[in-house]
């Protein structure tokens, strides 16, 4: 394989892999636990005229173990993915990510009071209603 | 060990070399020269192994039960289904999918093992398939007398 062909296809696995932590804030970079961020769950997000709803794959995962967090706009979905299993397994194959992961995507003109959040068959769904003022005019989000 | 053929995403698992970790490069290689979008989708899996069982463990978030299958064929286990985007919002305007969706198939092949009594289940968007080996694929003990 050429050098050219390499990055041809190196380059869109550039999307699956997992964040570069000097792009995260440092407290997630350093999670109250010490531990770094080390992927980040694909999402989409999309937007009615009364709210936006962020989709996160977060397969294998227990509701309590996601943390949902919103402040000043901006929306944090972290969390630690543990293995399952739990005797003497031996990995064959090991193409899943594990250990803490993190999501950060901001806002402008979203009602936080009224943030709420679903985790059905691996997927988060988080809803984000936007404020009075906000509906029916577009809105910027940055993506992080 | 010499090439054979096989179909396309097809992982040999049981006759591998067991000091050694086997290739995942038959998945890798074929999609190297397209484009991100041209490559197929294909869900991330782990295989682990016990001595009684084979545990696959799928990540296919966001699926119902009955969009997947489960053959056993020929030594060949393979995991297929279709990722469909959620249709309940039609009026939803999308900024950014990461998300992937549409068919895949996963092949394993294994030796040695109990076809018969193979289970799978679907939780938080993991189907995990249990395969189990032949009485004569697990390790026996040898007492020393």
């Amino acid at each position: 394989m050429t050098l050219q062909e390499y990055k041809k296809y190196r380059k869109p696995l550039a999307d699956v892999s997992p964040f570069n932590p000097v792009s995260l804030p440092g407290r997630l970079r350093e999670a109250g636990n010490g531990s770094v961020v080390k992927w980040t769950p694909a999402v989409e997000v999309g937007e009615t005229g009364d709210a936006y709803k962020v989709r996160a794959e977060l397969p294998g995962m227990e509701k309590d173990q996601i943390d949902v967090e919103i402040t000043d706009g901006v929306l944090t979905i972290s969390g630690e993915r543990r293995r399952e299993n739990t005797g003497n397994e031996r990995r064959r194959i090991a193409e899943r990510w594990y250990g803490p992961f993190a999501k950060i995507i901001k806002f402008k003109g979203i009602d936080e009071e009224r943030v709420s959040a679903s985790y059905v068959n691996g997927v988060l769904e988080v809803l984000v209603p936007k404020t009075e003022a906000a509906r029916g005019r577009r809105i910027d989000i940055d993506f992080g | 060990m010499l090439p054979t053929k096989r179909h396309r995403g097809e992982t040999r698992l049981a006759d591998f070399d067991p000091f050694g970790a086997f290739s995942l490069l038959d998945e890798l290689w074929p999609a190297h020269f397209e484009a991100a979008e041209e490559r197929p989708f294909m869900p991330p899996m782990d295989v682990s192994e016990s001595d009684k069982e084979y545990m696959v463990r799928l990540e296919v978030p966001g699926m119902g039960k009955d969009d997947i299958n489960i053959e056993f064929e020929n030594n060949v286990l393979t995991l297929s289904g279709e990722k469909k985007t959620s249709t309940e919002e039609k009026s939803e305007k999308l900024y950014r999918v990461e998300r992937r969706y549409g068919s895949f198939t996963r092949s394993l092949r294994f030796t040695d093992i109990d076809a018969d009594n193979i289970k799978a289940s679907y939780k938080n968007g993991v189907l995990e398939v249990t395969v189990p080996k032949t009485e004569t694929a697990k390790p026996k003990k040898i007492s020393v007398d």
